[in-house]
């Protein structure tokens, strides 16, 4: 078995120079490819603001329930000065809360979540709202949402043995119908 | 000679011992997550099942084959005995005890955390330990690599060291550094949570260091691949390797590039800003590189070869190639695999787009194109290409090991 992986090249075969020609005209189409590639995402970056998630936020998930944004009574939708709408969301072994919000169409949404314990997966399906949620950092979404309807927002990510038995749900009513909060006001499924 | 034989089969088939359970569990678990019927629906198994195929299929699996593989490079491709046999065996019964160690846990049903741990989620101190223990016994090979590269340089000055023992010390370079991620969180961070020495894990600490073991890892997986492809395949092809070059280039890349590149498994947390994953984006870009320029040498060592043997016209060459070569074939099917696995990775690793597909079966799928389709495939045929030469006797049913009967030759 001495010689099995020591190859004698190609140069025998092919000339030298079209060797290197050949080569260095495949580096530069695939450069170019991946160039182009990076491009899109720098310009849509800039024009589009599409980046993902980005604010670093930390928060002390062994005191979610006794202060801060994250009191049972301060989670569900509120509606901001501005008219857009924040949802504060706590994620848990097996469950988040609340289970079930509601938002107005075509509005902007603010989606913050953190976790009482593990790390967990908010996704709300058929849309591209997904990201983690680490205990000890806040999530940070921003979207909106066109079509009225019940979304899915099935825990993404392992978390545990009931792991998939947790799931939430998004319900998105037309703008007329969407409830005029008072600015203390938190609404979810079961207080609209 | 004949001991360092025995050293290369002992780590070929303990890797694919343990495939064979970890291949069963990972048709079970399609079952499950299918509309077909499972023999047993219980999601607590599958949990237990899904942590004991990724613990396999990521870390014991393709360590084992990528020390047995080295070995058998190191001896055959610099052409002298194996210098440190001793504690290339020292470091296969680490492996192995740890192999044991980490299983035994999870088939317990005390470690469903899945391969990739999940802290602050906790399961048996003996799995982390045990997983620990296998990269620690890998360790030993990782200086082998090195002692055995070195002894050839001093021999040999002045002369480049072959392409195969070029690309496995750097693979083996590269899994020391890599594996660093992974070793610091479980033996910093999640071990003395398990004792009850310190009672918090930073879970954003823990998923950055992690995921600087999680994509480097799968060049670790790769490179022995790469070395099929680079060195094996143009022999069993009848042709030649277009360019020893670029193939220099394609491992030094990975090297250098692999080094940080798995936080973009992180682009949808929470603890690191854009401009770090914009970064992270970029490095990946730089890594996707070598596997394109691979994708070119080998397609045109295939071509020489189909021309070397009479293939005529722009794709009379592929009819011409001998198929029923368990290694042409190999790399003929996992270059289709490895086509859409990379391609859906260049979605993957795009910023924002990330967030269409993240946490989706796309990725799962995205990864066992590679692995099974690349990684696994082209295993089994340097398995094929090395079994005779390390047992001394021609493969049995020759055939089969193509799954049909004749080939195009």
């Amino acid at each position: 078995m001495a010689s099995q992986f020591n190859n004698v090249g190609a140069a025998g075969l092919i000339p030298e120079t079209v060797i290197v020609k050949t080569e260095r005209r495949w580096f530069l189409v695939m450069a170019a490819m991946l160039g182009v590639m990076l491009a899109v995402i720098v310009l849509t970056g800039i024009g589009q603001m599409l980046h993902p998630l980005s604010d670093v936020e930390t928060i002390n998930p062994a005191t979610l329930h006794l202060q801060g944004e994250f009191v049972e009574s301060n989670l569900g939708s509120a509606v901001e000065p501005d008219g857009s709408i924040t949802v504060r969301i706590i994620a848990e072994q097996y469950m988040f809360v609340p289970q079930c919000v509601v938002l107005p169409a075509s509005t902007p949404v603010r989606f913050r979540l953190t976790s009482a314990d593990v790390v967990h997966g908010f996704f709300v399906q058929s849309t591209n709202t997904n990201a983690m949620v680490v205990p000890g950092y806040i999530t940070n979404v921003r979207t909106s949402f066109e079509r009225p309807g019940t979304y899915q927002m099935p825990c993404d990510e392992f978390c545990g043995f009931g792991h998939h038995a947790m799931a939430a749900r998004v319900v998105v009513v037309p703008r007329d119908q969407f409830k005029n909060l008072r600015p203390d006001e938190r609404m979810n499924c079961g207080t609209r | 000679m004949e001991r360092g034989r025995v050293l290369s089969l002992a780590h070929l088939w303990t890797a694919f011992l343990c495939f064979l359970p970890a291949v069963g569990l990972g048709f079970w678990q399609m079952l499950m997550r299918s509309p077909l019927p499972a023999p047993v629906d219980d999601p607590n198994i599958y949990y237990a099942s899904v942590t004991a195929h990724g613990s396999i299929m990521a870390y014991v699996f393709p360590t084992f084959f990528a020390m047995g593989f080295g070995y058998a490079i190191a001896v055959s491709a610099l052409g002298r005995p194996l210098q440190g046999e001793k504690w290339a065996w020292v470091g296969y019964a680490l492996s192995l005890i740890g192999t044991v160690m980490a299983l035994v846990p999870v088939a317990a049903g005390r470690a469903s955390v899945l391969y990739t741990f999940y802290p602050p989620l906790l399961g048996s101190p003996w799995y982390y330990l045990g997983l620990a223990l296998v990269i620690i016994g890998s360790y030993f090979w990782i200086a082998l690599m090195l002692v055995n590269f070195r002894a050839w340089k001093r021999e040999n000055p002045g002369k480049p060291v072959p392409l195969a023992m070029f690309a496995i010390t750097a693979c083996a370079l590269l899994w020391g550094w890599t594996a660093l991620g992974a070793v610091s969180e479980v033996l910093f961070q999640i071990l003395p949570v398990t004792f009850g020495w310190s009672h918090t894990i930073d879970a954003g600490l823990a998923r950055t260091l992690f995921s600087v073991t999680l994509h480097a890892i799968v060049y670790f997986w790769l490179i022995p691949a790469y070395i099929a492809y680079y060195t094996l395949m143009p022999q069993a092809a009848g042709g030649r390797l277009y360019s020893d070059t670029m193939g220099r280039i394609t491992f030094i890349l990975f090297l250098v590039f692999s080094i940080p590149v798995g936080m973009h498994h992180l682009f949808m947390d929470p603890e690191h800003g854009a401009g770090f994953k914009f970064v992270q984006s970029v490095l990946t870009f730089m890594v996707a590189l070598p596997t394109l320029l691979t994708v070119f040498t080998i397609t045109a060592s295939l071509e020489i070869a189909g021309r070397v043997r009479g293939g005529k016209g722009l794709f009379g060459w592929i009819r011409a190639l001998p198929w029923d070569e368990p290694m042409v074939l190999a790399v003929g099917l996992s270059l289709l695999l490895l086509g859409p696995g990379g391609f859906g990775g260049l979605i993957n690793m795009s910023y924002a787009m990330n967030a269409m597909i993240h946490n989706t079966s796309w990725v799962t799928a995205h990864f066992h194109l590679i692995f099974g389709g690349a990684v696994v495939i082209v295993y089994f045929a340097i398995a094929y290409e090395l079994l005779p030469r390390l047992t001394q006797r021609p493969l049995v049913l020759r055939t089969f090991s193509c799954g049909f009967g004749s080939g195009a030759s």
